[in-house]
C-alpha cells in the first residue's frame, strides 16, 4: 500500500517550501532529500551524537527525532542559514576556521547551530560554560580542544 | 620574499565549504529524485545455516525494485559469487576466509549481509528488508579468544582450532637470556575491542552510463584505487571502464581502509541491472555490526632483566581475535608484533601469535592498528619491571633507550610493509627528559603528598612508543598549471579531515612559488589521479607529500626553462614569487605562470587573447619542432615517492589522574605529550591530530568496549551503550611539546603523525589509575584494559580483598 | 532459472484440463492478460501487463501447448518480450488427482529471463511467479465453478463465448481475438500484483516502473 501524504509548510532558513511528506519522515530527511540542503547531517539517527542539531525556533532540537511533520509552523535554521547575508562565515563559523575546529566536518553543522544558540543565551560564558555548551555534541576526530577555543573564540568575535 | 609556508598554521581551505553545509558527503551526492536506495537484511544470529530465504511478503511493499541474494550474485559475473578478496596474503596466514558478498548458505556474524533491497527510498527499503522470511539452522556461536582457542567449536568448519595464522618473529634467544637473567617476571593482559566510529559511517553510490560504457562510483573510502580495481575485476569491466570517486569523509580511522565492502559490490551490481543511479548508506547500527572493530588480544609476557631494569630477554605471546573473517589479513597482530619493541633494544626477543577465529564482527585496523596493544604489553612490562625492582619508572625505560647514535637501529624483524623494521631516526632520552619536565614527573611525588593530605588519591603514568609510518608501497602526485594561472594538483590517496588540500597546498606554493590561494588540490579521484594507494599508517604527509613535493619540482623546472628562453634570461637567475617569475633584482623583466602555461603548449588555434601567443606565427623556432623530443606539451609534472622502508616517528604520554575513593570516578588532571614527526608542515594540523587521538585514546581507556554476550550478540550496538568520549571525559587541555628529528628518507624529512594520540592511552592510564590505587592497596594491579570507573571499584574489591586475606 | 511449484484445482481432472485448452478461459483467467489470438493448434499471441510491486510493463508474446497427453501432462513454450526484458519458458506440467473430484497440478518450469527484468533479484522473480500460478488457478476454479467465463466480452460473431464443461470440445476458432474481461471490482491485490502467468509456469515480465520508460 503506499504511504498517505500530509502537506508540510517548512520554513527553512527564512524561506518557506511547501512538501507532500509521509509522517514518518524524519526531519532530517526531509531537509537533506526533499529540501536538498545536505548541511545537515546524520550521525546516529537515535539522538545521541547531535550532528543533526538544527534550530527549530531558535531553540536546538535533534532534526533525527522530529518528524518533518511536527516542524510545520516552525521556524528552522540549519548551518545554511549561518552565514552572514553577504556570504561571509558568521562568528561562530568564522571562530572555527581560526581555532582550527573541524577536521572532516561531519559534526561541525550540529556544533555550529548549537553553539549559535548557546551564545544567544549566554554571550560571554566561562570557560566551564563554554565545555558545557558543548557537551552534548559527539566529535571523533578533533578531540574537542579546538572546539571549546571555537566557543571562546565566538564569544570575542561576536562582541 | 615571501615566507615558507612549511611549518606555518596555515589556515585549512577546506573549512569554507564544510563550515557553510557545502560539503559533499557520500550521501550528500546524486540527491535527485531516481536516485534509488538501497537497504540490507543482516543476520541477527552470529553462526547459522540460511535453510530459506522467502521473499513473497516484498512483493506486497510498493517502491521495490530489486531483491537480491547469493543466487543472483553469479548472474553479474561469476566472480561476484567468489568470496571477497584477501587483501593482504602472507605465508603464515595459511587458513585465511573472506565472506561472500551476499552469505552463501551461513552466517558467521550478526550483522552479515543476507540480502539487498533497492527501492523507491530507504523507508520502502527497509519496510522491504523487514518482510523477508529467513529460515535458519542455529549454530553453536564462538565468541571471545578464549572460547576460540578452546576450539570446541569452530566458526568454519575447515579451519582446525578457529586459526587462522600463527606467526614468529624472533631475534637471538629470548627463552635461554630470559633463563639465565638475574630476574624474571610474566605477565597476563587482555585488551579489549574497540572501533573507529567515525562520525560518518559507510556508502557507496553508483552510477552506470550506457553511453559511455563506464561504471562511476562515489564511496566513503579510505583507497579510491582499491575499490577500483576491487570493483572492476568482480564486475568483470576493464579497469579504465571503473571511475571511483571519494567525496569529503566524515572520518574514517582506518576502518574506511577496508575493501570492498559487500554493498561496495553491490551498489554497482544493483545499478548496471537496473540502469538507475544506486545509493546505500548505513545507519549506526549497521555501522557497529557490519564493518570493522579491533584491538581485542589477550597477552601472555615474560621477560628476563638484570638489577637495573635492562631487558635480556623478552618473550612475548598473543592471541589476536579477528572475527569471522580477515580480509586485511595479519596487519594488525603483526604491527603489535614488531612495534611492541617501541624505542626499546631488548637483547633478544621472541614474539609468536595466533590470530583466531570467532563469530563476531571482523577485525581490520583502527588508527594504531595494534600498536596501542604493543605498547600496552611493552610500557606494562617496564612498569612491572620498575615496580619489582623499586625503581624509577623513567629511568627504567631510560637504561633501554635506542641512543641517538646508534641510528640507523635494525631491530632484526620484518615489519608490516615486509620490509626491515629499521628505526631511521629518533632521539629518545631528549624526549623523556621533554616529558617528564612537561608533566613534572620529578615533582609528582610532593603534588601526590599535597593531595593526599587533602584524602586525594592521585598518580602518574608514563608510556612511550614508536610508529613506523610513511609505509610503501608508493603515492604519487600530479602538478598540472593553468593557463589562467591556476595550479591543479591530484594525489590519490583519499583525505577524512586530515587538511591535505590544505597541507598539500602549502607545499605546492613553497616548491613552485606561486601563491597558496591558486592552488587547488583533489584527492582520492581516479580520474585524477589513478595510481595510488590509500590513506592509512600515517602515510599521506610523507607518501603524497614527497611525491606532491618532486611533482611541484618538475613543474618547476619545466616553467624556469620555458620561462628563461621567453625572458631570454638564465635559469639561475630566476625566482618565483607568488606566481610570477622574474628575474632577481629586475622585477620589471617578468612572466606569471598563466602565461607561461600558454607558451607551453604550441597551438595552431587560439582560443583567447591570452592564448594568442602560444600560436604558430608568434613562437617556436622555425628550424626545430614545436615540441621537442624528450618533452610534452603543457606545463605539467608529476611523480612518484617510492620509500624503501618506513620511517619511524616516536612519542611519549605521561598522564596525572585521580581516583575518587569512593566513587571510583577517574579524573584526567594533566595530560602531556611531547612528539616527534620529524619536520612539520601545518603544527596546527599536527596538533589537531594529537587531540583527536588522545581523545579516542581516552574512549579506549576508559570507556569503549565492546560488549558481546555468549551468543555473540552485540549488546551495546548504539551511542546510548558504547560510550565515545563527549568533551567532558578528555582532558581540559592537552600540553604538547614537540622534537624534531627528521626523517632521512624523503625530501622534506617528514614523519606520519595521525596515529599518534592514540597509541600509548591503555598503557598510560592503566599506569596512572595503578599508581593512583597504590596509595591505598599498595600491590594494586591493572591487567586488562579498559578500566571504566564501575570496573574499577570491583578491582579495588576483588583486589583489596586479596590484600587483606 | 528453475522454478517449480503445484497446486490444488477443486475440480476433476477432465474439467480443468477442458479449461485450459479454452482460450476464453485464458484471457479470462490469466492474471494481465488483456488479449489472445489463437495462432494454431493451442497455439497463441497474446498481450499481458506484468508486474511486481512498483514494475509494471507491457508484453507481447507467444504461449503453445504441446506433448498434449489428455488429462496427464502437457509442455507449455512460453516467449515474451516487452520494454522491461524477455522471457523464455518451457514448462512441464503435470495433471494428478489429489482426492476425489480435486485436481492437482505439478509444474516444472525452465524459464531464461533477458533485460532489465533479470536484474530484480531471482528470489523475486520466483515469488511473483508462484503468486501468480496460484491466483491463475484460483482464478480457474472460479471459472469453471461459474460455468463459463462471465462478463466475457462478445466476439465479432456476437456471441459471449461460454465454456463447455463436459464432453464438448472447446471451440477454436483461429484468428478469434478474445479480449479480457472488465474488471469490476479488482481487489486491491490484483491491481497490485498483475504478473503473467500461463498455465503452469510462470515468470514475471515486466520490471520497470512505467515512469521510468520514458527516460532511457
Amino acid at each position: 500500500m503506499s504511504e498517505e501524504l500530509h502537506d508540510v509548510r517548512l520554513m527553512v532558513n527564512g524561506a518557506t517550501h511547501e512538501l507532500r511528506v509521509p509522517a514518518r519522515r524524519l526531519l532530517s530527511d526531509a531537509l537533506r532529500h526533499d529540501l536538498r540542503l545536505t548541511g545537515t547531517h546524520v550521525g546516529c539517527e537515535h539522538g545521541v551524537c547531535g550532528a543533526c542539531t538544527v534550530l527549530v525556533d531558535g531553540a536546538p532540537m535533534r532534526s533525527c527525532l522530529m518528524f518533518a511533520v511536527s516542524a510545520e509552523g516552525a521556524e528552522v535554521t540549519t548551518v545554511e542559514g549561518l552565514a552572514n547575508p553577504d556570504g561571509s562565515l558568521g562568528p561562530v563559523q568564522q571562530a572555527f576556521a581560526e581555532c582550527h575546529g573541524l577536521q572532516c566536518g561531519f559534526c561541525t553543522p550540529g556544533f555550529l547551530t548549537t553553539i549559535t544558540a548557546g551564545l544567544r543565551e549566554n554571550p560571554t560564558p566561562t570557560h566551564e560554560e563554554a565545555r558545557e555548551m558543548v557537551a552534548g555534541n559527539l566529535c571523533r576526530c578533533t578531540g574537542y580542544q579546538n572546539i571549546v577555543k571555537a566557543v571562546e573564540r565566538a564569544a570575542e568575535l561576536g562582541s | 620574499m615571501t615566507t615558507k609556508l612549511m611549518g606555518q598554521a596555515v589556515q585549512r581551505v577546506e573549512d569554507q565549504r564544510f563550515l557553510r553545509g557545502l560539503g559533499r558527503y557520500v550521501d550528500d551526492v546524486a540527491v535527485e529524485q531516481d536516485v534509488l536506495h538501497a537497504a540490507v537484511l543482516r543476520s541477527p544470529h552470529a553462526h547459522a545455516r540460511i535453510l530459506d530465504i522467502d521473499v513473497s511478503e516484498v512483493l506486497d511493499v510498493e517502491g521495490v525494485h530489486a531483491v537480491y541474494t547469493y543466487d543472483d550474485l553469479a548472474s553479474c559475473t561469476p566472480q561476484m559469487a567468489e568470496p571477497l578478496p584477501l587483501l593482504i596474503p602472507h605465508p603464515s596466514l595459511t587458513h585465511g576466509r573472506t565472506q561472500h558478498a551476499l552469505a552463501k548458505d551461513e552466517v558467521n556474524y550478526v550483522g552479515e549481509a543476507i540480502a539487498f533491497v533497492v527501492a523507491d527510498d530507504r523507508y520502502v527499503a527497509e519496510d522491504a528488508v523487514g518482510r523477508i522470511r529467513v529460515d535458519y539452522e542455529l549454530l553453536p556461536p564462538v565468541v571471545g579468544v578464549e572460547a576460540a582457542r578452546a576450539a570446541a567449536v569452530l566458526v568454519h568448519d575447515d579451519v582446525p582450532g578457529n586459526v587462522a595464522a600463527r606467526m614468529e618473529q624472533s631475534v637471538g634467544d629470548a627463552p635461554a637470556a630470559i633463563a639465565a637473567a638475574p630476574h624474571r617476571l610474566a605477565l597476563d593482559l587482555t585488551v579489549e575491542r574497540s572501533a573507529c566510529m567515525p562520525m560518518e559511517g559507510r556508502g557507496t553510490v553508483a552510477r552506470w552510463d550506457p553511453d559511455l560504457n563506464r561504471l562511476q562510483v562515489w564511496t566513503s573510502t579510505q583507497s579510491s584505487t582499491g575499490v577500483r580495481a576491487a570493483v572492476a575485476v568482480k564486475m568483470g569491466l576493464d579497469l579504465g571502464q571503473v571511475d571511483v570517486i571519494t567525496p569529503d569523509v566524515g572520518g574514517g580511522f582506518g576502518v574506511k581502509i577496508n575493501h570492498p565492502w559487500p554493498e561496495e559490490l553491490l551498489v554497482p551490481m544493483a545499478a548496471r541491472a537496473l540502469g538507475r543511479t544506486v545509493k546505500f548508506t548505513e545507519d549506526r547500527r549497521e555501522h557497529f555490526i557490519s564493518s570493522a572493530h579491533e584491538r581485542g588480544q589477550v597477552q601472555h609476557i615474560e621477560v628476563g632483566f638484570d638489577d637495573d631494569g635492562r631487558l635480556h630477554g623478552l618473550d612475548v605471546e598473543f592471541w589476536h581475535d579477528h572475527g569471522a573473517f580477515i580480509p586485511y589479513g595479519l596487519i594488525v597482530p603483526i604491527i603489535t608484533s614488531t612495534q611492541l619493541l617501541g624505542p626499546y633494544k631488548p637483547q633478544s626477543y621472541r614474539v609468536r601469535f595466533e590470530s583466531l577465529y570467532t563469530n563476531t564482527v571482523m577485525v581490520t585496523p583502527y588508527r594504531g592498528a595494534g600498536r596501542p596493544q604493543g605498547c600496552y604489553a611493552m610500557e606494562r612490562t617496564m612498569d612491572a619491571i620498575a615496580d619489582y625492582l623499586g625503581k624509577d619508572r623513567a629511568e627504567v625505560r631510560a637504561v633501554n633507550f635506542i641512543q641517538p647514535d646508534e641510528f640507523p637501529f635494525d631491530q632484526g624483524l620484518v615489519f608490516q610493509d615486509g620490509r626491515e623494521l629499521e628505526y631511521d631516526s629518533g632521539d629518545y632520552p631528549a624526549m623523556l627528559e621533554k616529558t617528564k619536565a612537561l608533566v613534572g614527573w620529578d615533582e609528582f611525588p610532593a603534588f601526590r603528598a599535597e593531595m593526599a593530605a587533602e584524602g586525594r588519591q592521585v598518580g602518574i603514568g608514563l608510556a612511550c612508543y614508536v610508529e613506523g609510518t610513511g609505509v610503501g608501497p608508493y603515492e604519487g602526485a600530479h602538478v598540472h598549471i593553468e593557463t589562467n594561472g591556476k595550479v591543479k594538483v591530484a594525489t590519490g590517496l583519499t583525505t577524512q579531515g586530515q587538511g591535505h588540500a590544505t597541507v598539500f597546498a602549502q607545499l605546492v606554493a613553497d616548491e613552485l612559488g606561486c601563491s597558496f590561494e591558486d592552488v587547488e588540490v583533489v584527492t582520492g579521484d581516479t580520474r585524477r589521479m589513478p595510481y595510488a594507494v590509500g590513506t592509512f599508517a600515517s602515510r599521506a604527509a610523507v607518501m603524497s607529500g614527497s611525491a606532491i613535493h618532486l611533482a611541484a619540482k618538475r613543474a618547476k623546472e619545466k616553467v624556469l626553462r620555458i620561462a628563461a628562453e621567453a625572458l631570454e634570461a638564465d635559469e639561475k637567475d630566476l625566482q618565483i614569487v607568488d606566481g610570477v617569475v622574474s628575474v632577481k633584482g629586475s622585477p620589471g623583466t617578468s612572466i606569471d605562470l598563466g602565461t607561461v602555461s600558454v607558451l607551453s603548449n604550441p597551438l595552431r588555434y587560439a582560443f583567447d587573447e591570452k592564448s594568442k601567443a602560444a600560436t604558430q606565427f608568434s613562437i617556436g623556432d622555425p628550424g626545430k619542432p614545436p615540441v621537442a623530443e624528450d618533452d610534452e606539451p603543457g606545463l605539467e609534472g608529476k611523480d612518484f615517492y617510492s620509500p624503501e622502508r618506513a620511517t619511524f616517528a616516536s612519542g611519549m604520554h605521561a598522564v596525572i589522574v585521580e581516583t575518587d575513593p569512593e566513587t571510583a570516578e577517574i579524573t584526567i588532571l594533566k595530560y602531556a605529550v611531547v612528539h616527534d614527526c620529524g619536520h612539520l608542515i601545518n603544527p596546527m594540523i599536527v596538533e589537531g591530530q594529537i587531540h583527536g587521538g588522545v581523545a579516542q585514546g581516552v574512549g579506549g581507556a576508559l570507556y569503549e568496549r565492546m560488549a558481546y554476550d555468549e551468543s555473540g550478540q552485540l549488546l551495546n550496538a548504539s551511542f546510548m551503550d558504547f560510550l565515545m568520549p563527549y568533551v567532558t571525559e578528555v582532558p581540559d587541555g592537552i600540553d604538547i611539546d614537540h622534537l624534531e628529528t627528521p626523517s632521512p628518507l624523503n625530501p622534506l624529512g617528514i614523519k606520519g603523525a595521525g596515529e599518534a594520540g592514540v597509541i600509548p592511552s591503555a598503557a598510560v592510564f592503566a599506569a596512572a589509575v595503578e599508581d593512583a590505587e597504590r596509595g591505598r592497596l599498595p600491590d594494586f594491579t591493572i591487567r586488562a584494559m579498559p578500566i571504566s570507573p564501575s570496573e574499577l571499584f570491583h578491582l579495588r574489591e576483588s583486589q583489596g580483598q586479596e590484600q587483606t586475606s | 532459472m528453475k522454478i517449480i511449484g503445484s497446486n490444488l484445482i477443486e475440480y476433476p481432472v477432465e474439467m480443468v484440463w477442458e479449461s485450459l485448452l479454452d482460450p476464453r478461459v485464458l484471457v479470462a483467467t490469466i492474471p494481465g492478460c488483456e488479449r489472445l489470438v489463437p495462432t494454431g493448434d493451442n497455439a497463441y499471441d497474446m498481450t499481458v501487463t506484468a508486474g511486481v510491486a512498483a514494475i509494471k510493463g507491457t508484453y507481447q508474446g507467444s504461449c503453445s501447448l504441446s506433448d498434449l497427453k489428455e488429462h496427464e501432462s502437457l509442455v507449455m513454450r512460453l516467449t515474451g518480450a516487452g520494454a522491461p526484458g524477455t522471457i523464455d519458458a518451457t514448462v512441464q506440467v503435470y495433471f494428478g488427482e489429489a482426492d476425489a473430484g480435486v485436481t492437482k497440478i505439478d509444474y516444472e518450469a525452465d524459464a531464461v529471463v533477458g533485460g532489465m527484468v533479470g536484474g530484480v533479484g531471482q528470489r523475486m522473480l520466483t515469488s511473483v511467479s508462484k503468486r501468480m500460478a496460484g491466483e491463475f488457478f484460483d482464478n480457474v476454479a472460479d471459472a469453471i465453478g461459474q460455468g463459463g467465463p462471465s462478463g466475457a466480452v462478445p466476439g465479432p460473431d456476437g456471441l459471449v463465448p461460454q465454456l463447455s464443461v463436459v464432453g464438448d470440445s472447446a471451440p477454436e476458432v483461429r484468428g478469434q481475438v478474445y479480449t479480457a474481461p472488465a474488471r469490476a471490482a479488482a481487489s486491491s491485490r490484483d491491481d497490485f500484483l498483475k504478473g503473467i502467468a500461463v498455465g503452469a509456469g510462470l515468470v514475471v515480465l515486466g520490471v520497470v516502473a512505467g515512469r521510468l520508460f520514458g527516460r532511457r
